[in-house]
């Protein structure tokens, strides 16, 4: 049979076309973001924001940009929300290809100097108000300035975080007859109680499991009350991680299970889990960060549809003194501005409204983040019961004195949560410190 | 046994089919005939040659380029990356030298990551070839319900391996587990474990996990067996062997080369299967369960710079595959001759 062949030429040239158009399709994926445009005031400006899911959230941050834009009819925002996982790796790229971005948020961790050479010290912010700093703590503004190298400022605080606290279900406990627990021996005690009265409610829970790194939060909580100054000597003064105080407090850890005040059954149970187990009354009190105090407003609750009226706080008890209860916090949220911005004046005015003006009662109402300037009280109707309110009080109050900072070593905490549920399973807390400090001083985590 | 599928093309007499018998398959006369006029003619097939060179190199450059830029580049950032010390920002890079590497190879963490890959790889390739075999021949003889088994063992493969890992740590959660569950309701309460937090019940629930998803050699033993000539099962059984025996001592070998496609596919696969772990144990307890996806996973989505490190990782991961491809390569050349 003959074969249809096409003719050398009509070849040549079908190939080179087909070469032309990919390699053109290849090239024309990028596009500009727009040509710059003047500051004057009436203007109209759009503000690119980038943040992180959670950070406050899509919903608390369109309720504030609303807010703002209705204040200000010329400016519209622009809220890019990158998935949490991917912020680090993406914002990198996005500013060493001078993308516009006029509002960034910035994770207080390595991160923030990652990125300082792309980022504009707060002095050269036109027209930001320096009295807007005055806003918030010292200490607040202390833990902004540790976040770069040099010592100055290069973005403001936004919101605060703490971890590990504890909620607790008010009628739960009412109903067996206990007080919120001070020490772990009063955990202990709680546990037999429900026991007798409540059978198949567990006493504690937290993320566990394949969330193990909030075992590393809960383990520090515990070293920090017995050593204030342990995390903030291995953060920042090169200090050593197996000291007797951790090891105490891996060794109590240890013991909380045979004691009965945490049960063994519990130590599968991730994030998800420990949480659903809570919200469905099989648990009387979980451990987690300050971040999940959404938990104390009604309307989240009656959204979520988890069935607990009333719902209170706890620090962490002590393992004996109960003046010692205390937790690790630090910034959670921060606002800079990048020097590829292209509205400065309007973004520096766009956060010092979200960071200690109008604007935080906006997105603070959902109480998953905590407003980083002083004296923020939830607006009237957030908070029903007098135990909530006295409860997210308690969290303010806990993450203003904190024992130390909630600076964490990013992927060593992972790495130490994975070790302590070794701890739970009965190896040897020693044996197990060793090894963290042995991965801390490998370097491969710096 | 003997009801196993007959050739698609009806053929089951052992005769070679008409279409093969016209292939010359080696130093024949047509082939002989086609090289004597081509030595009679060695300038103009040189130039036909180059002509249709071009073209094939035209029509090739396209993914070409698309190669060079999406791989060899990739590999040469890779390559680079991993001797410098830089965060995922990859802005100021310090050059390192081989210290990364010299970090990794003294790390007994990654040691133990890259031991767990091969050590689940292993069993799986074990079960593959042995449970995977068995259920892929049972099923093509024509058992009752047939396609509903092959829809039991195949719809795991078929759908996202998140899914199913999630669904696995749910079943095997202690206090609300099917597992437990049932172990309680059945009186075996003292059977009940934590299986995926206590060091030698997570790796057996890691390696049932990786064995729960042998579909996919089902799968590839299912497709060989329908190429199997049933005249040499019927002289098995003419012979008075049994099912087992034909399984073994004639189906098996036959399916040589499905087997090494099998030993291929899990061993790099496994390398691949970073949410089987990190949906259920999330590595742990310790790094008992870790392997080097996770391992690496912890490093690229810290806020350190401990990117040069991950990738320094990441091509010792490459070598050892690669290595293991070679290894595997040579291994079967060696049993061919």
């Amino acid at each position: 049979m003959r074969q249809i062949r096409p003719t050398r030429p009509n070849a040549v040239v079908l190939a080179g076309l087909t070469s032309a158009l990919l390699v053109l399709a290849g090239c024309s994926s990028g596009s500009s973001t727009g040509a710059a445009s003047g500051s004057a005031s009436n203007e109209k400006v759009t503000l690119q924001m980038w943040s992180w899911s959670g950070a406050p959230g899509k919903d608390a941050l369109a309720r504030a940009i609303t807010a703002y834009e209705k204040l200000h009819p010329n400016v519209t925002i622009v809220d890019n929300e990158v998935n949490n996982d991917d912020f680090k790796a993406k914002v990198p790229l996005a500013l060493n290809s001078n993308q516009e971005i006029d509002v960034l948020a910035v994770q207080p961790n390595l991160f923030a100097q990652q990125i300082q050479g792309k980022l504009l010290a707060t002095s050269a912010w036109t027209g930001f108000d320096a009295a807007t700093l005055g806003k918030f703590s010292d200490e607040t503004i202390a833990q902004n300035k540790k976040l770069f190298t040099d010592g100055k400022l290069y973005s403001i605080p936004m919101a605060l975080s703490g971890s590990a606290v504890g909620f607790y279900n008010v009628d739960l406990l009412k109903k067996v007859g206990a007080q919120p627990p001070k020490t772990w021996a009063d955990v202990a005690a709680l546990a037999k109680l429900l026991k007798a009265k409540a059978p198949g409610v567990t006493p504690v829970v937290m993320p566990s499991g394949s969330d193990s790194w909030f075992l590393d939060e809960f383990v520090l909580t515990l070293t920090g009350q017995a050593d204030p100054t342990f995390f903030d000597d291995v953060r920042y003064k090169n200090g050593k991680w197996n000291t007797p105080a951790y090891v105490n407090a891996l060794k109590a850890y240890q013991g909380l299970f045979a004691s009965g005040a945490i049960d063994k059954s519990t130590s599968d149970l991730n994030y998800a889990n420990a949480m659903s187990t809570f919200f469905s009354g099989k648990a009387a009190m979980v451990f987690n960060g300050s971040w999940e105090s959404t938990m104390l407003s009604d309307e989240y609750r009656k959204t979520n549809k988890i069935n607990i009226s009333n719902i209170g706080v706890l620090p962490v008890p002590a393992l004996t003194d109960p003046s010692q209860r205390s937790l690790r916090s630090f910034l959670d949220v921060t606002l800079g501005i990048p020097k590829s911005a292209k509205h400065v004046q309007q973004a520096a005015d766009f956060i010092t409204f979200m960071s200690a003006g109008a604007g935080v009662n906006e997105w603070a109402s959902t109480l998953g983040e905590i407003p980083a300037v002083k004296g923020w009280t939830a607006p009237a109707g957030v908070l029903g019961t007098p135990e909530e309110q006295q409860g997210f009080a308690e969290i303010q109050a806990l993450i203003a004195s904190p024992h130390s900072d909630r600076n964490n070593l990013s992927a060593f905490s992972g790495a130490a949560g994975n070790k302590i549920l070794t701890v739970i399973n009965g190896a040897d807390v020693g044996k197990v410190a060793a090894a963290m400090q042995s991965d801390l001083d490998s370097g491969k985590y710096s | 046994m003997t009801r196993l599928r007959d050739r698609p093309d009806g053929d089951t007499t052992g005769q070679v089919p008409p279409n093969q018998a016209a292939i010359p398959t080696g130093p024949g006369p047509g082939r002989r005939s086609r090289r004597v006029r081509a030595v009679g003619r060695p300038g103009k097939l040189r130039r036909r040659n180059r002509r249709d060179g071009r073209t094939a190199l035209l029509f090739l450059l396209p993914l070409l380029v698309m190669y060079l830029v999406y791989f060899a580049y990739s590999f040469y950032f890779l390559l680079d990356t991993s001797f410098t010390k830089v965060s995922i920002s990859f802005s100021n890079p310090v050059h390192v030298g081989w210290h990364n590497y010299t970090l990794l190879l003294k790390d007994a963490d990654f040691r133990r990551a890259i031991l767990n890959n091969v050590g689940f790889a292993v069993t799986t390739i074990a079960v593959s070839l042995t449970v995977a075999f068995f259920i892929a021949t049972v099923l093509a003889t024509g058992v009752r319900a047939q396609r509903l088994y092959y829809v039991i063992f195949l719809v795991p493969v078929l759908m996202p391996v998140a899914l199913v890992s999630s669904v696995f740590a749910s079943m095997l959660a202690y206090t609300g587990g099917t597992l437990n569950q049932a172990l309680r309701a059945v009186g075996l309460t003292g059977l009940t474990h934590q299986w995926l937090t206590t060091s030698p019940w997570a790796i057996a629930s890691i390696v049932g996990l990786f064995a729960y998803l042998i579909g996919l050699p089902i799968m590839y033993y299912t497709a060989d067996l329908t190429t199997i000539r049933t005249d040499v099962i019927e002289a098995a059984v003419i012979d008075g062997a049994g099912p087992f025996r034909i399984m073994r001592s004639v189906l098996h070998p036959m399916m040589r080369s499905t087997h090494i496609t099998v030993v291929l596919a899990l061993l790099l696969g496994s390398f691949r299967a970073f949410e089987v772990v990190f949906l259920t144990t999330g590595g742990g307890p310790g790094n008992s369960t870790q392997i080097v996806g996770n391992y690496i996973y912890g490093f690229v989505t810290s806020s350190g710079s401990t990117i040069g490190y991950a990738s320094a990782a990441s091509v010792l991961v490459l070598a050892v595959a690669l290595l293991v491809a070679v290894l595997q390569t040579m291994i079967v050349r060696r049993g061919e001759r």
